[in-house]
């Protein structure tokens, strides 16, 4: 169980952390460390600029970890932290540009998005395969809608866009992971047992 | 209908891959390090200003010492015969040193990007008061002045260079900063 949204922090341990106990917050880093880090290499690709993001979103946790009041899971909450802070990276002119100098003018595949996570079976490999070729935002639309469970209307609104903006992303998503995704299967249908 | 199956085939393999184990990229310790270090750059990054004031401030006291003391028409000291060969190398190599420097200010545009009126006089100033040493050295050539005499303009107009190299530093620094 990997999502941040489904991990549970007693809110004995948040509370020792908020008082500054490093032990609690390291505790804390160990339970939400791996998702949040999985969740931000799945939206932006790259590793490196991955660690940066998780470093900031980890950073922002024990900051504000003052300001959360415990309404909703502390993942959900964090969530919202990596969520916004890798959206704020694929909207910055700088990775526009950094997209630009990878592949030229071709908005279809990108070197830097390279398979996320070490992937432990092979149909998690060709999933990796099929998401590496999306471009960033459809990538990050997919795994949010698919996913992370955001509705169509919070995706816009994350991306200051529209509802049909979100929708026909992951249309287009949908249809080339189906493309990329159709080789593989052919091919295990015929090998031999 | 084809394509409905597909789909929700590929979102219960996306969940599947959500649902892979990962691991964080570092562990606590190395966190710890990169947040220490990463609130000490903000700290730098918020007193870099000052630091720029300090240094344009340090670089017009450097200007200002000399000429404060040649305001006093001291005599130049006596110096034994020995003395002026002696120092011949060191003063080589600070005349190199200086026309190195001068290079490199040559190097930098003419035309700065943004122009902070502090620095901007200062860089002027300076670069006033080394033309006018150029001058009164030509002029004591001319006039045949004691070597002593034009050691001392040389060593002043090193002091000079410095100065208008560090106030330069400091501006470039300045304008990169974003």
């Amino acid at each position: 169980m990997s999502r941040l949204s489904e991990i549970a922090i007693s809110e004995e341990l948040i509370a020792r952390a908020r008082d500054g106990e490093e032990a609690a917050q390291a505790a804390i880093y160990r339970g939400v460390g791996p998702a949040v880090f999985a969740l931000t290499r799945r939206l932006v690709g790259n590793r490196a600029v991955a660690e940066d993001l998780f470093q900031d979103t980890m950073m922002v946790l024990f900051q504000r970890l003052g300001d959360f009041r415990g309404e909703a899971p502390l993942g959900i909450w964090l969530r919202q932290i990596a969520v916004t802070r890798c959206l704020m990276y694929l909207r910055s002119p700088w990775h526009r540009a950094r997209l630009q100098w990878e592949s030229g003018d071709d908005d279809s595949l990108h070197p830097s998005m390279a398979p996320v996570t070490p992937a432990t079976s092979a149909d998690a490999l060709d999933i990796e395969r099929a998401l590496a070729s999306l471009t960033p935002v459809a990538r990050a639309v997919v795994w949010l809608f698919e996913v992370e469970g955001y509705s169509h209307e919070e995706i816009a609104r994350l991306f200051g866009r529209s509802v049909s903006f979100s929708k026909s992303q992951l249309s287009r998503a949908l249809a080339r992971l189906r493309q990329g995704l159709a080789p593989q299967e052919d091919q295990e249908a015929c090998t031999p047992i | 209908m084809h394509t409905d199956i597909d789909e929700r085939n590929i979102a219960r393999r996306l969940r599947a891959a959500g649902d892979e184990s990962g691991e964080v990229p570092y562990d606590w310790a190395e966190f710890q390090r990169r947040r220490h270090r990463s609130m000490l750059t903000r700290v730098i990054e918020r007193n870099r200003p000052a630091a720029i004031a300090a240094a344009v401030l340090a670089a017009a006291l450097v200007t200002a010492v000399p000429f404060l003391h040649s305001g006093h028409e001291r005599k130049p000291p006596i110096a034994s015969p020995d003395a002026g060969r002696l120092r011949q190398p060191t003063d080589l190599q600070e005349q190199a040193r200086t026309r190195a420097l001068e290079g490199w200010l040559a190097g930098l545009p003419q035309d700065h990007a943004i122009v902070r009126v502090g620095a901007h006089a200062a860089v002027t100033s300076l670069q006033d008061q080394i033309a006018a040493l150029d001058d009164l050295m030509s002029a004591e050539r001319v006039e045949g002045a004691k070597p002593t005499r034009l050691d001392a303009l040389e060593r002043q107009r090193s002091q000079l260079v410095n100065s208008l190299a560090q106030v330069q530093y400091a501006e470039m620094l300045a304008s990169a900063t974003p």
